[in-house]
């Protein structure tokens, strides 16, 4: 006889199966729910710089975002104008160094446009947080500056301006923002009293370069003759990050990207012993990266935390001398220069004339702000004629087989991001 | 008891490990044997015959066996006890089987037969008086005299068959062969006797041989395999252990058994070319340097592409590890020593990956380690292995005048003195055991020792491992299995690749360079070690409380930890004041496997397994780098020595929790249908965004249960599959942050991270696939084809922000739809097989058509770098794509006009693999593998940057024509290919199309009569990248700059040298 056997689950079984079966999809969809809230740490919410302790960090940040965007341009923009020769297979310093600079190369300066809008933005939320301490706060004061100092870096190095996703802009419009920043930038500094001192010469000086840029000669000399010849304000740079590094010194002297050689540098500082045009070599590394050019290197920036200097006596004074040799006596303008030359101990200039005085003043101008992106407003306010530039002339000869002077561009672009995201730059 | 019956049952029918692991760690290979032949075996399995069974039996009562069976298989089986000879023992290996396949083995010699009825199968008796097995040692008893020995072997690989049983036909003899495929049958009548011999996945055989009264006789049998592939079980992607037959997506399948006798020194090595749709590109010649790993194509822009790997059920951290200063970066995937895997199995795509959720949509890779089901007997297995690598020539060949003007030193683009050939070396032991019955244990131990010289010098990676698996059975219904492994390696890595301190860089740009020829300063003045801890901890319970009903849980633990040190010597010429960095990665992941399934059957048609599970799994990421310069002096610095120091932190969590539903249902053991579905939550997912539903739904359909269909076609099926996957955003993607940073010289700043978007969700991939599989002429032909198209909507795209709004970094947003379509083909052929002699050949091709279907608002983007142009994301082309300056006037005297023109993709659309293995007499076997790998691009820097220093090759009579008569004369094509001012990226972007011999094998099983110690010794001579054929016009067409990323392009890395080595293998 064969026996078969019952099966082993019975309907009863089944039924409590599909009982536990709902409560386990159930627990299960409130676990899945209820488990996955996690916070990481390490980044900062944004509504959590809204109160008077952040307020520090904050306009830190805008000191810290406004170094990275000159750390980003220094180096790229010193190729541009002829600062340094790029004497590298970076695709992007070819074209800079060529003088035609594409869309593509200007992302390099899009933090220029986040240093802007931290500043502004950061003003914004501490006028909320601060309610009538706003005006007396030197932080407030400090966040005025870095707004000018932004609004200057991207006015001498863009051809035009936007703000805030707007339209294109004349490329004035950034001295105009500049000038206002640096106004309230002094109005709130003055309040703050000493606790902001610093801040309102820098202010001060700031605004004197973006009213000599816009032709405001007299306001240009007024803010210059309150800055003494021995202020100096500078970015910080740090070689403790790489966000805070000298990328001037770090292409030039540690990665053989940039070269001095061939520049109107280089053969000035062969010329004259000018502390402050330096050119060496190190008997190390004598070729650039580009496998054929001597490697020259500048020593104005000699470690990857030099500072970049945004606003100096020495450029006031010499605010003050083209301001003479434009507008009035030429040879007291020279002599005011030859001052700006007798502190830095090098030997005066000459000059016959009312324009080979204003040669010299280019010339002094440039050995003063080289490698400081400064270059590109000078460029701009002198007509913006690179064959009239004694610097690029002089590097576009020198350089090997020669580089094309005629259409080269002083500025840069609008950045490929900028022109894809922008709706209302559409067609640059 | 004296005779005690031993058993070990494993019940894993039914079981996965929720969601993200329906894993059965305990598989092996399908090893069936018993006494006698099985005159009732039906001749065609369905319906509950065809459930999958899983038992590991030795020497027990067939009551009891029968009883395992039905827990195991989930089946109600029905027999009468007293009909039954109790007496009657039998042993089953049948990791892999059907019910009736089981069945065959366990009543094989006794006059039962079996069939389905009534949703059970019901075991009767067709004779008055079933014919009982006598044990070979009950017939030694006897009063018959002569003996038969002999040895059963496969016939392809002359490997020993264990298991297989043996039997005097017409008579009550049998026994079974042990680990060594040796059987004795005593008591044999004299005369002329028949011998029988079957084992599961064989075809049986059977010959006379003649034998005295007293005499013994030697009779070996070699056995052809007969594989039966619908009948194999699986169990990734499924809801438990299935059968093939049941399954309707494709799943790939590399049993680590057919690979013993080959060279596959790294897990990559085993997926290579074995795996259709799956495409392993080696990275760099680096040792230590980790392979790409990407299947079916590209489905992500920014949130990874690999696939997820479980080892055991445990998943692993499975992306690459942060990058060397090598350019290159080691896998987790290769922390597993290939000698403790005994298979893996490869799902696809969103059709198939759905129950794993969220993060599957890339595909899973599952690794089964080895366990202790050997048998009763003790095995140890040692490997011993020596090898060298070598790189003949680096970059093309230099013409006479190239070496007048550089020297000899410039031959291999300068490399040559500075290559050097590797010592390779592997050691591995490894033992496995096993008791049975209701308190029996299993074991399986091993450890290894393997040291891999780069070719370049003082380059080096040593790995060790451990591992230790422990299964033992507290009760008749539970299962407890431990998995536990570790891995510890260190990487002498030398500064290389896209690196202004890269020893391959300078040294290639022979003396235009950044440390003008100086380059030993890279190996005395640099040193970077990486040290690797890799733990995979997992234990399984599997619960078989009812035949019906069974439930599994998954702990798993892995954790890896990454050492990564790099120093610059104070006074080092690239770094005169010193520099040091030190990287601590971690990464943790926890999880929970939750998994039930319950199984029935409605008349005589309809079965049903209705399945459900939930799973929770925690990630935790620690990477603290350091970096400290400015050191005070020389000597052995650390972070403290430096003056400047700095610090970053991410220290991330995700948490992923999910549950699924599945019903498979069975139509009259034709038709299969499973539906199903997985809901997620997601830590990373926007406080917006609640929980997604992952639905999927799949057929299969068995022709050749039709009786219309070919005979000589035994297996037949077609499927079709529908799923949905998903990929979770970043940690910090969901939120508007801002990121703290150092100003001021060190005052505590902030600055704009992420703009945030509270919508975001996953990445949601939906796949549609169909196939075919087909077995014929006794499975010595098998065919799969597949076919799919997965879409990629809600595609997390880097949606560009406009800058002058203040935040840089692009917005993480659903916008995009990514495509992929292609084709998967895998062949086997036997176009030869007479006794051990027998010839294999075998093809796996694929082809992939990726495209960027719709980018949302975001336009189309750069993925490249100011280094690494020509790489971009495009609508309506490949993801990504090689775009580039195009030469229009190449014949023309005078500067090239160039046009911006796609090129084509970054990764491969083409692949194919040519597999042979041929088996001769006396134990010798030969193995080769080819590979292809085309339709795709690469821009080869090393070309294009060393034309513009005029140290490339094949352009200096370009540069001496330029020297000797300017540049006026030369064609657009010269200047455009060789100009060392006037060429292009776009001359550099080159059709990557390779042939490549990966590996080839000789082995031979040395005789008997040459090992005392009396286990089984193999030699192997192996050889991989032998050769490789190639358009390409840089250095390899396989190496690319950061490792496993989005974007590959070749900048001064190491190419793939050829390796030889030498093995020794003993089983005893």
């Amino acid at each position: 006889m064969t026996t078969y056997l019952t099966p082993l689950i019975s309907s009863r079984h089944g039924r409590g199966l599909a009982r536990s079966t709902r409560v386990v999809l159930l627990a299960g969809s409130v676990l899945a729910a209820s488990a996955c809230d996690v916070t990481n740490p390490g980044q900062i919410l944004d509504e959590n710089l809204n109160n008077v302790a952040a307020l520090p960090i904050l306009v830190t940040g805008m000191a810290g975002d406004f170094q990275l965007a000159l750390r980003d341009i220094g180096w790229n923009n010193a190729v541009l104008t002829g600062d340094l020769s790029g004497t590298s297979a970076y695709l992007s310093r070819q074209r800079h160094w060529a003088g035609h600079p594409e869309p593509e190369d200007a992302d390099e300066y899009n933090s220029i446009y986040r240093a802007r809008w931290v500043a502004e933005n950061g003003i914004e939320r501490m006028r909320t947080v601060l309610g009538s301490a706003f005006d007396t706060s030197p932080l407030v004061a400090q966040a005025y500056m870095w707004a000018g100092f932004s609004d200057r870096l991207l006015g001498e190095t863009m051809c035009q301006a936007v703000i805030d996703g707007g339209p294109a802009l004349p490329r004035m419009e950034y001295f105009q923002r500049a000038e206002s920043a640096f106004t309230n930038a002094i109005r709130v500094a003055e309040a703050a009293g000493a606790a902001a001192a610093a801040t309102r010469l820098a202010s001060y000086g700031g605004r004197a370069s973006v009213r000599l840029i816009q032709g405001n000669w007299a306001g240009a000399v007024s803010d210059a003759g309150t800055v003494p010849t021995t202020f100096e304000f500078a970015s910080k740079f740090s070689p403790t990050s790489l966000r805070e590094q000298n990328q001037i010194f770090g292409e030039n002297r540690v990665r053989v990207n940039l070269s001095a050689k061939y520049t109107w540098f280089d053969a000035y500082s062969l010329t004259v012993a000018d502390p402050r045009v330096v050119i060496g070599v190190d008997p190390r590394l004598t070729v650039s990266a580009d496998g054929v050019s001597p490697h020259r290197i500048q020593q104005k920036f000699n470690d990857l935390g030099a500072d970049i200097v945004l606003t100096r006596g020495a450029e006031m004074r010499l605010i003050e001398a083209e301001n003479e040799i434009v507008n009035g006596d030429w040879q007291l303008g020279l002599t005011k220069l030859n001052a700006v030359r007798t502190a830095a101990g090098v030997p005066a200039r000459t000059a016959a004339s009312k324009e080979e005085a204003l040669v010299a003043l280019k010339a002094e101008r440039a050995v003063v702000l080289w490698l400081e992106a400064r270059r590109g407003g000078d460029l701009l306010r002198w007509g913006g004629d690179p064959t009239k530039d004694a610097v690029l002339v002089a590097m576009t000869a020198a350089a090997p087989g020669g580089l094309p002077l005629a259409g080269r561009s002083i500025c840069m672009p609008f950045s490929q991001t900028l022109l894809s995201t922008n709706p209302n730059l559409q067609g640059q | 008891m004296t005779r005690r019956a031993k058993m070990l049952v494993t019940v894993l029918t039914g079981l996965t490990v929720v969601g993200q692991s329906p894993a059965r760690a305990q598989d092996t290979n399908a090893v069936l044997s018993v006494s006698l032949p099985a005159p009732w075996r039906a001749p065609t399995a369905r319906g509950l015959l065809a459930k999958a069974a899983r038992l590991e039996l030795a020497d027990a009562p067939l009551p009891t066996a029968l009883d395992a069976l039905m827990r195991s298989a989930q089946v109600h089986v029905a027999f009468s006890a007293s009909l039954l000879p109790a007496e009657h023992r039998v042993s089953c290996r049948c990791a892999q089987v059907s019910v009736s396949d089981a069945l065959d083995s366990l009543l094989a010699g006794l006059a039962y037969r079996w069939s389905e009825a009534k949703g059970q199968i019901v075991v009767e008796p067709v004779a008055a008086k079933p014919v009982a097995v006598v044990p070979a040692a009950a017939a030694a008893a006897a009063e018959l005299a002569a003996t038969v020995t002999g040895v059963i072997t496969d016939s392809a690989s002359q490997r020993p068959l264990a298991a297989a049983q043996v039997s005097v036909v017409g008579t009550r003899i049998g026994t079974l062969t042990g680990d060594d495929g040796r059987y004795t049958l005593p008591g044999v009548p004299a005369g002329r006797v028949s011998i029988s011999v079957r084992r599961l996945g064989y075809a049986p055989a059977q010959r006379d041989v003649q034998v005295a009264d007293g005499a013994s006789a030697t009779l070996d049998f070699a056995l052809a395999e007969v594989r039966r592939t619908l009948s194999e079980v699986v169990v990734t992607g499924t809801a438990g252990a299935t059968t093939r037959r049941e399954i309707g997506n494709s799943i790939s399948s590399v049993n680590m058994d057919a690979l013993a006798n080959q060279s596959t020194p790294r897990v990559d090595d085993v997926i290579g070319g074995r795996v259709p749709g799956a495409t392993i590109m080696r990275n760099a010649g680096a040792a230590g340097a980790g392979s790409s790993v990407r299947v079916r194509g590209i489905n992500s822009l920014t949130q990874g592409n690999r696939p997820l790997i479980y080892v055991d059920g445990v998943r692993l951290f499975s992306e690459a590890l942060p990058i060397s200063n090598q350019g290159q970066s080691s896998s987790p995937l290769n922390d597993i020593d290939p000698n403790d895997i005994d298979r893996i199995e490869i799902i696809k795509g969103a059709a198939a990956t759905t129950l794993y959720g969220t993060e599957a949509s890339n595909g899973v890779l599952q690794i089964f380690t080895k366990s202790g089901v050997g048998g009763k007997k003790t095995v140890w297995e040692g490997r011993l292995t020596q090898g060298t690598s070598i790189l003949p020539q680096i970059g093309p060949d230099e013409s006479d005048a190239f070496l007048e003007r550089y020297g000899q030193k410039a031959k291999g683009l300068f490399m040559d003195a500075w290559v050097r050939n590797g010592h390779n070396q592997d050691y591995n032991l490894s033992v496995k055991s096993s008791t049975v019955g209701p308190n029996g244990m299993n074991y399986f131990l091993s450890g290894g020792w393997g040291n891999e010289e780069g070719v370049l010098p003082e380059q080096s990676a040593s790995t060790a491992t451990l591992r230790g698996n422990l299964g033992f059975q507290p009760t008749n219904k539970l299962n407890v299995r431990f998995n536990n492994a570790w891995t510890g390696r260190d990487i002498r890595w030398i500064p290389g690749g896209w690196n202004a301190n890269s020893l391959t860089l300078n040294v290639m740009r022979g003396p235009f360079d950044y440390t003008q020829d100086r380059d030993s300063v890279f190996l005395t003045q640099f040193l970077t070690k990486e040290n690797q801890n890799h733990f995979i901890n997992g234990v399984t319970l599997t619960l078989t409380p009812t035949a019906n009903l069974s439930a599994k849980v998954v702990a798993g633990l892995d954790y890896l930890d990454s050492d990564y040190a790099s120093t610059a010597d104070f006074g080092s010429l690239l770094v005169p004041d010193g520099s040091r960095t030190e990287r601590r990665f971690r990464n943790l992941n926890k999880q929970i496997d939750l998994q039930a399934t319950y199984s029935r059957r409605f008349g005589a048609s309809l079965t049903t397994a209705t399945s459900a599970g939930f799973q929770f799994f925690d990630a935790q990421l620690l990477n603290i780098t350091g970096t400290s310069s400015r050191f005070a002096g020389p000597g052995s610095p650390t972070l403290n020595t430096g003056s400047q120091q700095n610090v970053t932190e991410d220290r991330l969590r995700v948490v992923n929790a999910g549950y699924f539903l599945q019903e498979l249902i069975g139509i009259a053991d034709r038709l299969f249908i499973t539906a199903g579905a997985r809901i997620d939550g997601n830590s990373a997912f926007g406080s917006g965004f609640g929980l997604q539903t992952y639905p999927k739904v799949s057929a299969s359909y068995i022709l050749s249960e039709h009786s219309f269909w070919p005979k000589a076609i035994e297996e037949a099926k077609l499927r079709v599959a529908y799923g949905v996957s998903g990929k979770a955003p970043g940690y910090f993607d969901a939120l508007r942050t801002w990121t703290p940073i150092s100003a001021n010289e060190g005052s505590p700043g902030v600055s704009p991270r992420t703009l945030g978007n509270p919508n975001i969700g996953p990445e949601r991939s939906s796949e549609f696939e169909g196939g075919f599989e087909a077995g014929a002429l006794g499975g010595r032909l098998t065919v799969d084809l597949s076919v799919y198209k997965q879409r990629t909507d809600d595609a997390l795209l880097r949606v560009p922000q406009d800058p002058s709004k203040g935040f840089v970094d692009a917005q993480i947003q659903n916008v995009g739809t990514i495509e992929n379509r292609g084709f998967e083909i895998s062949l086997r052929g036997v176009p030869f097989q007479r006794g051990q002699t027998s010839w294999e050949i075998g093809m796996t091709a694929s082809g992939n058509k990726s495209k960027m279907a719709d980018l949302g608002a975001s336009p189309n983007f750069f993925v490249g770098q100011d280094l690494a142009p020509g790489l971009w994301v495009k609508e309506g082309y490949a993801v990504p794509g090689y775009w580039g300056p195009k030469l229009q006037n190449p014949d023309a005297i005078g500067a090239p006009v160039t046009k911006e023109e796609y090129f084509g993709p970054v990764f491969p659309t083409r692949l194919m693999a040519l597999s042979t293995t041929l088996n001769l007499r006396r134990g010798l076997s030969a193995s080769a593998l080819a590979e292809f790998q085309g339709g795709h691009y690469s821009l080869s820097h090393t070309a294009w940057r060393n034309v513009q220093r005029r140290v490339w090759p094949p352009c200096f009579g370009v540069v001496q024509k330029i020297e000797q008569t300017g540049a006026n004369s030369l064609t657009a094509r010269e200047r455009y290919d060789c100009g060392p001012t006037t060429t292009s990226y776009g001359a550099y972007i080159s059709k990557s199309d390779f042939w490549r011999l990966r590996s080839v094998a000789v082995n031979w099983e040395l005789p008997r009569a040459l090992t005392r110690s009396g286990g089984v010794w193999n030699l192997t001579l192996a050889g991989r990248n032998l050769l490789t054929s190639t358009d390409y016009i840089g250095l390899d067409p396989e190496i690319s700059q950061n490792g496993d990323g989005f974007t590959r392009w070749e900048y001064y890395q190491t190419p793939i040298p050829r390796s030889f080595s030498l093995s020794v293998r003993t089983t005893f």
